[in-house]
């Protein structure tokens, strides 16, 4: 799948030298011709936010903040065998987002140079173009991949609200109410903002994990205290979770550019983190 | 056998970059290229499952 995405670059590439008529014999050439023609920038589509650097290496690293940040990712990764399978979500996220969107995007623009008033964003046919059925089976094996996990994770959360239904009935259900939730461009259309925004209701309760797990022992605190003491409720987790949240929504509708949906997520994790940490002292002083 | 097929298997991925940038330094048409890269697929998904995720043989 990785060596397909290189090659959706490598054919694109090439059918962008042809359509240009650019002569690139050189690494400079070829950069004149990526920063003239594939990257040169331009207006946003109407209603979406114009994404600059920064708003693709943020995306890059958050898009799956729900998984990777928020761990939700440890629903599988509880049945690794070794510790450094959890690599696999960092090397996912850095071939899948960086390599991936890199040729995707030499594609869409070639779609563009070719056609601008083409501006639909169909994943199939640009891969067909570039690289045939194998271009459309990577296109399907890579939703399949990514929706598994996490109609997997949707399939527990369900049944962690109705304990009696079976793990195969609810797993069905998560994954027949996703795809026909998906069957609607009007949400398809806003996945970005839906992931960042999904991404961000986890993230807290990844940096409580985090903290728990990590950094409580440094600081001899104790770990899981919510089971110790018997608690139906952990308050320092409850409010790290509903304080940062707050804020990040606050600073999101401030309207700063640099408090963008996108980019909330990283203070928004040192904040739940330090609420975490001091509540958490808070509620254990005095306990040996 | 096991080792004849992860050879093969590697052999296909090797295809899937090789195909394109062939058709990158204009030596084959983007219609070979393609069917190239299919046939490296087809072989991939038919020879990873005799070697990949089992135990060494001896």
């Amino acid at each position: 799948m990785v060596l397909v995405f290189l090659a959706f670059g490598i054919v694109g590439m090439r059918q962008f030298i042809e359509v240009t008529g650019a002569e690139v014999n050189s690494l400079s050439s070829l950069w004149e011709l990526c920063t003239t023609h594939i990257w040169k920038g331009g207006d946003p589509l109407p209603g979406q936010v114009k994404f600059t650097f920064w708003h693709v290496t943020f995306f890059a690293w958050f898009a799956n903040m729900a998984m990777h940040v928020g761990m939700s990712d440890l629903s599988v990764l509880r049945f690794a065998k070794k510790s450094w399978y959890g690599a696999a979500s960092a090397s996912g996220m850095y071939v899948g987002h960086f390599m991936a969107w890199l040729a995707a995007s030499i594609l869409y623009a070639l779609q563009l140079h070719i056609d601008p008033a083409n501006t639909d964003v169909l994943p199939g046919p640009l891969a067909y173009r570039a690289a045939g059925v194998a271009g459309l089976l990577c296109v399907i094996v890579a939703g399949w991949t990514t929706a598994n996990p996490t109609i997997y994770r949707a399939g527990l959360a369900f049944q962690a609200i109705m304990p009696k239904k079976s793990r195969f009935a609810v797993t069905i259900f998560a994954g027949l109410l996703a795809t026909f939730a998906g069957m609607f461009p009007a949400i398809a259309m806003r996945l970005l903002g839906f992931v960042a925004l999904y991404g961000l209701v986890l993230m807290p309760m990844g940096a409580v994990v985090f903290a728990d797990f990590w950094i409580f022992p440094k600081l001899e605190l104790r770990q899981h205290y919510a089971e110790h003491r018997g608690l139906s409720i952990n308050w320092a987790a409850g409010a790290a979770w509903l304080v940062t949240l707050a804020v990040c929504v606050a600073l999101v509708k401030s309207g700063h550019p640099a408090f963008q949906l996108y980019f909330v997520a990283l203070p928004g994790w040192f904040i739940a983190t330090g609420i975490y940490i001091v509540l958490s002292k808070l509620m254990q002083k005095g306990e040996a | 056998m096991k080792k004849i097929a992860e050879t093969v298997s590697y052999l296909a991925l090797a295809l899937v970059v090789v195909a394109p940038s062939l058709f990158y330094a204009e030596k084959i048409t983007l219609e070979a290229s393609k069917q190239l890269l299919l046939l490296a697929t087809i072989v991939w998904f038919a020879s990873t499952p005799l070697w990949m995720g089992r135990k060494r043989e001896g």
